[in-house]
C-alpha cells in the first residue's frame, strides 16, 4: 500500500489552514452527520442491529476457513474462479495475468478500496494498459492524480470548481470546450465520455461490499449504476475483495446492508445492489464472459489472530471518520493513506507495519465517538490504544515522547517525592501567574502555548492544603 | 469475604468515600476538589483523601507505557481498598479505574479481583450525586448564562449527560444554554493537545464558536483537562467566557477567580 | 492462505457438533433484525418507491402494458424502444422500433419485467436470464419496470427464500433498484442521473 504517513502532523497543521478544504468539509458536518441521526432514530431496531451485525462478523471470522471453502466451491460451481493474494504484490500479480490472458488493453473499474491498498491502478498502467476508474468521485481524483479523501465520498476535499477547473483541463478532448457551470453539467461529461469506455472495455473491475458464501455472489451497492455497467459490459469481470469481505448468507448480508447505507449516508437502501454470481450463462445475452475473485489477505490474517480481529468487522462505511473531530478538522489526505480517519488509523499500521504508520494511533483525542457511531461496533479507540501499546513495547517510540512519560510514570509512582516536587512548583507557577490569571508562554509547554495561554494554578496543591485542614480540625 | 461484609453502606449511616482528587486539580485547581469534598459531606458522606494517591495512570497507559502504568494503577487500588465509594471530579479519570483497570490486570490473579472491585465502586461525581447517593437541592446561586461542554469520556465510558443538567437547574440565577455539538471533543486529548497543538487548537476554536453562538458568558463542564484547554484558547482570544468546573458551582465556590482569570486583589 | 487462517484461528479441529451446526446455519439461514413494516406491503411499496423518486402506475393486467407504455412516449415520434425479451409476446406494435436484445450505447427507455419488489426499501428485484438482459437495467435514460403484485414481499430475505425454493440455479444477476441513478460526488450536490437511468418507472401490475 502507498503510505506516506510520516509525516502527517505538517500535512494535518497545512490542511487546517486551506480554506477551501475547510469549507468542502462544511457538507459532510452538517449533511452527513444529520442524515445519519435520522435515518437511525426512525429505526427502533438499529441498536438491536449494531449487536447483530457484530455478531454475524464474528461469527464469520471465527470460522472464516469454513467459509471461505464453501465459498470457493459456490464460485467454481457457477464457472468462477476464486484466486487468492496473500499480499498486495501477489493481488497485482493475478490480476496481471488474468488481464495478459484475454489480452487486455482498457480496463473499466467500479469503486474498489482495496485496489486502491493493493495499488492497482500503477500496476496495471505498468503494463500498458488503459485504466479508467467510472465512479464519479474517483474519475475525479484520479483526473487530479490525487487518492480519495473519503472511503465512501472520495471527492469530498474538492469544490465544485476545482473539479469544474479539472473537467476543463482534461475534457477537450472528449468534444467539451466550454467549462461546465454546475455540479449537472459536470456529471453530464462525465456520463457521455464514459458510456463509450464501458462498451470498450476489455476488464472491468469492481470491489465487493460482501462476499455471500452460500451463493458464491459478490455484492456491491452504489448509487450511480457505474459498477454493474463495468462488470456487465466488459468481457471479463474481476472483484477485488479482502478476505474479511464474507459473510454466510444472503440473510446476514441483509443485516449489514441496513446497517451500511444508513450509517455511510443516512439512507435507508443506496439506488443499485447488485449480486454477481458467476460469468455469463448459456442463453445470456450480455454479462462477462469470465468472472474471477481476487482474495486479498495483505495483513488481515495477522489481524484475524490476535487482538485486532474487531477491526476486521469493518464493513467500510466511513461512519467513523464522518463523525471524528480530528477527521474533519485535517481531512483525509492527512492520514497519507488509503483508509484515513479512526478506521484507518487502525488498519494502516497492520497493512503497512508500524515503522510507515507511527503517527497514526496518536492521530486520536479518544473521543470514542467512532465506536459509538460504527456500525459493527468496532472498539475503534481501544484497538488504536492497543496499537500506541504495541508501538511502546516494540520501541517505535522514542525520544521526548518516551522519556517524558517514562519520567512522569517513575514520578507518579513515588508520592512522597511527588508532594514535595509538586508543591515547590505550584507555589513557584503561583506566585509567578496570581497576578495574570494565566501563562502566554512557559517553558517546556511550546506545544500548549502556540494557540492557548495556560491558566495558572491556584498556587497551593490540593493535598498541602488538606492536610493543612485536617491539621485544623 | 465479599464487598458487602466490609463495607454494607446500607448499614452504616453514612458512606465512607474516597476523594480520588485528580492530578491536575490537584496542582492546577484545589477549589474543585474542596467543592467535590462539600458536596459530598452535604450529600452526608464521610469524606476521606487517601495520601498515597497521585494519577491514574492514564498519560501512560494512552501513550503505550502499559508497565508504566501499572505501579500507579496498584497504589490506586491500594490506597482506595476498604472505602465504600470512590468518588472523583473528572468523567476521564474515573473511565480509566472503572473500564481500564480490570482490562489491565484481566490476567493478573493476584489483582484481578481487587481492580475489579475497586472499578465497581467507583464513580464521577456528578453521576455519584445524582445516581447513586440521591444528593439533596444544593440551595445556592450563581448569576450567570451558561453552556455545558461534555467531556468525552464522561459522556461515552460513563454514561454522563443529564446528571449534571439536573443538578444545575436547581441552581438559583444560572441559566443553561445548549450549545451546537456539545457532545464533540474540545481537542484536549491528554497529551494530545501538545502533540498536535494545530490540529488540537482547530477543534478547540470549533467548540469556541460554539460556545459564542449560545451568547454563554460561562462555561461549565466536569473535567479539568478540557476546562484548562477551552479557558486557555478563550484567554488567547480574549473571549470573557468565565470556566468553572460544575462543582464549583455547585458547592457555591464560584465566586472567585475562574480558571485562567486573574485573582482580584 | 487456508491453512494461515486456521493457524491464525488457532488451529482447532471442529467438533461434528460445530460442524452440523454450520451446516444448519447455511440450510435454514437465520433471520436477523429488521423493520417492523406495519402497512400492507404493496401499499407499504408504494409509498416506498414514490418516496425513492419512482413515478409509479397501477394496471390491471399485463394487457394494459403497451397503451401505458406508449403514455410514455413523446406522441409525435415512432417508437425506438428496448423491451426485455420475456415481455416480447405481449403484441407490441408491429410499426414502433423494438430491440429485444440487450441495452444499445444510446437507450431512451427500455421495459423489463422485475422478479419481486420489496416493501421495506421501496425497491424492485430483477434478475438475469436469457430473456432478461441487465444492461436494460442501466443503459436507458427511462428505466420502466413491470412488477406483478403478487410479487411484493415485505423483506429481502423473503426474495432470497424465493430464489432459494425455485429451484434451478442461482441467477447470474440480481439487480435491487431503488431508484434513478444518482450521484453527490461533485460538491454533495445529488446530481441525476450519473451513469444509469434518469428516471425509473414502475408499471404494478395486479393479475
Amino acid at each position: 500500500m502507498a503510505v506516506k504517513t510520516l509525516d502527517f502532523h505538517a500535512r494535518a497543521s497545512k490542511a487546517i489552514t486551506n480554506e477551501s478544504l475547510q469549507k468542502s468539509f462544511s457538507n459532510l458536518k452538517s449533511g452527513f452527520v444529520a442524515a445519519r441521526a435520522r435515518a437511525v432514530a426512525a429505526l427502533p431496531e438499529f441498536e438491536a442491529m449494531r449487536e447483530a451485525g457484530a455478531a454475524i462478523k464474528d461469527h464469520t471470522l471465527d470460522n472464516l476457513d469454513f467459509y471461505l471453502e464453501r465459498f470457493e466451491a459456490e464460485v467454481t460451481k457457477r464457472g468462477g474462479k476464486v484466486h487468492w493474494a496473500a499480499d498486495a504484490e501477489e493481488a497485482r500479480l493475478i490480476i496481471r495475468e488474468i488481464c495478459a490472458d484475454v489480452g487486455a488493453k482498457t480496463v473499466v473499474k467500479g469503486k474498489s478500496m482495496v485496489s486502491e491498498e493493493i495499488g492497482l491502478n500503477e500496476a496495471l498502467e505498468a503494463e500498458g494498459l488503459e485504466v479508467l476508474e467510472t465512479d464519479a468521485g474517483e474519475y475525479i481524483v484520479q483526473l487530479a492524480k490525487e487518492a480519495p479523501s473519503h472511503i465512501v465520498m472520495p471527492t469530498v476535499h474538492k469544490t465544485t470548481e476545482d473539479i469544474a477547473d479539472l473537467f476543463q483541463e482534461h475534457h477537450r478532448a472528449y468534444g467539451f470546450s466550454e467549462r461546465a457551470h454546475d455540479a449537472a453539467e459536470l456529471i453530464a461529461q462525465v456520463r457521455t465520455l464514459m458510456r463509450d469506455k464501458y462498451f470498450a472495455a476489455d476488464v472491468g473491475i469492481t470491489g465487493a461490499n460482501f462476499l455471500i458464501a452460500e451463493t458464491g455472489s459478490n455484492i456491491i451497492v452504489t448509487n450511480e449504476g457505474n459498477g454493474d455497467l463495468s462488470c456487465t459490459l466488459a468481457r471479463v469481470h474481476i472483484v477485488t475483495a479482502g478476505i474479511e469481505k464474507l459473510v454466510p448468507t444472503l440473510n446476514d448480508a441483509s443485516v449489514l446492508l441496513r446497517l451500511l447505507a444508513r450509517s455511510a449516508l443516512g439512507l435507508e437502501t443506496t439506488s443499485y445492489t447488485t449480486l454477481s454470481t458467476g460469468p455469463r450463462r448459456p442463453g445470456d445475452l450480455d454479462g462477462p464472459e469470465q468472472y474471477h475473485v481476487v482474495l486479498v489477505d495483505n495483513g488481515r490474517t495477522k489481524m484475524l489472530a490476535g487482538a485486532f480481529r474487531p477491526m476486521l468487522r469493518c464493513i467500510r462505511c466511513g461512519a467513523c471518520m464522518n463523525h471524528c473531530p480530528v477527521y474533519l478538522s485535517v481531512g483525509g489526505h492527512a492520514y497519507g493513506s488509503v483508509y484515513p480517519g479512526p478506521m484507518g488509523s487502525v488498519l494502516t499500521p497492520m497493512i503497512a507495519g508500524h515503522e510507515k504508520a507511527k503517527e497514526l494511533p496518536h492521530a486520536c483525542t479518544l473521543n470514542g465517538r467512532c465506536q459509538q457511531v460504527c456500525p459493527v461496533k468496532i472498539p475503534l479507540p481501544d484497538l488504536l490504544r492497543r496499537l500506541r501499546h504495541d508501538q511502546w513495547e516494540e520501541g517505535f517510540i522514542k525520544g521526548k515522547a518516551r522519556w517524558g512519560i517514562s519520567l512522569w510514570s517513575w514520578l507518579a509512582a513515588r508520592p512522597a517525592l511527588y508532594r514535595i516536587l509538586t508543591r515547590l512548583g505550584i507555589t513557584v507557577l503561583g506566585i509567578a501567574g496570581r497576578s495574570r490569571g494565566s501563562f502566554t508562554r512557559l517553558p517546556l509547554a511550546g506545544g500548549w502555548t502556540t494557540g492557548r495561554d495556560m491558566p495558572a494554578p491556584q498556587g497551593t496543591t490540593f493535598h498541602a492544603a488538606w492536610a493543612k485542614r485536617k491539621k485544623r480540625a | 469475604m465479599t464487598e458487602a461484609d466490609i463495607s454494607p453502606p446500607e448499614v452504616r449511616k453514612r458512606p465512607r468515600v474516597g476523594l480520588f482528587v485528580t492530578c491536575l486539580v490537584d496542582l492546577f485547581r484545589p477549589s474543585i476538589g474542596f467543592a467535590a469534598v462539600k458536596l459530598l459531606e452535604d450529600a452526608g458522606c464521610i469524606v476521606e483523601v487517601p495520601p498515597q494517591q497521585i494519577c491514574c495512570g492514564q498519560p501512560a497507559y494512552n501513550s503505550g507505557d502499559v508497565a508504566g502504568t501499572l505501579p500507579i494503577a496498584r497504589q490506586v487500588i491500594e490506597a482506595f481498598a476498604g472505602f465504600d465509594y470512590v468518588v472523583g471530579p473528572s468523567g476521564s479519570c474515573m473511565a480509566t479505574l472503572r473500564k481500564d483497570y480490570p482490562e489491565m490486570f484481566k490476567d493478573d490473579a493476584e489483582w484481578s479481583g481487587r481492580a475489579k472491585a475497586l472499578a465497581e465502586r467507583s464513580y464521577e461525581l456528578m453521576s455519584f450525586l445524582t445516581d447513586v447517593i440521591g444528593a439533596p437541592p444544593m440551595n445556592v446561586r450563581f448569576e450567570g448564562k451558561a453552556t455545558y461542554h461534555d467531556s468525552c469520556s464522561g459522556l461515552r465510558t460513563l454514561g454522563i449527560k443529564e446528571q449534571p443538567r439536573r443538578l444545575l437547574s436547581d441552581v438559583e440565577g444560572l441559566t443553561l444554554t445548549e450549545m451546537q455539538d456539545s457532545e464533540t471533543c474540545c481537542g484536549f486529548g491528554g497529551t494530545f493537545c501538545v502533540k498536535y497543538p494545530e490540529v488540537s487548537v482547530k477543534m478547540v476554536s470549533d467548540k469556541i464558536g460554539n460556545i459564542d453562538m449560545t451568547g454563554a458568558d460561562t462555561l461549565l463542564g466536569g473535567d479539568l483537562g478540557c476546562l484548562l484547554n477551552i479557558a486557555g484558547r478563550l484567554l488567547r482570544l480574549g473571549k470573557p467566557v468565565r470556566v468553572f468546573h460544575t462543582a464549583e458551582v455547585l458547592a457555591g465556590m464560584a465566586d472567585g477567580a475562574a480558571i485562567g482569570e486573574r485573582e482580584k486583589s | 492462505m487456508l491453512t494461515r487462517i486456521r493457524a491464525a484461528l488457532g488451529n482447532r479441529p471442529r467438533s461434528k457438533g460445530t460442524l452440523a451446526a454450520l451446516g444448519e446455519r447455511m440450510a435454514r439461514p437465520p433471520i436477523g433484525p429488521r423493520p417492523q413494516l406495519t402497512d400492507d406491503p404493496v401499499s407499504r411499496l408504494v409509498a416506498k418507491t414514490q418516496a425513492n423518486l419512482f413515478s409509479v402506475e397501477r394496471i390491471a393486467s399485463l394487457q394494459m402494458l403497451v397503451p401505458a407504455v406508449r403514455a410514455l412516449l413523446p406522441e409525435t415520434a415512432v417508437p425506438d424502444i428496448s423491451v426485455a425479451p420475456a415481455l416480447k409476446h405481449l403484441g407490441w406494435p408491429s410499426d414502433w422500433s423494438i430491440n429485444f436484445g440487450p441495452g444499445r450505447r444510446t437507450e431512451n427507455l427500455s421495459v423489463t419485467m422485475a422478479i419481486a419488489g420489496i416493501a421495506e426499501t421501496g425497491s424492485v428485484v430483477l434478475r438475469s436470464d436469457p430473456a432478461s438482459p441487465t444492461t436494460l437495467n442501466f443503459l436507458p435514460d427511462v428505466h420502466v419496470i413491470v412488477l406483478r403484485t403478487e410479487d411484493v414481499v415485505p423483506y429481502p430475505e423473503d426474495v432470497w427464500a424465493r430464489l432459494r425454493s425455485k429451484g434451478g440455479d442461482w441467477p447470474r444477476t440480481v439487480n435491487i433498484v431503488a431508484g434513478p441513478s444518482r450521484t453527490a460526488d461533485v460538491g454533495g450536490i445529488i446530481v441525476r442521473p450519473a451513469h444509469g437511468p434518469k428516471s425509473v418507472h414502475l408499471i404494478l401490475c395486479e393479475s
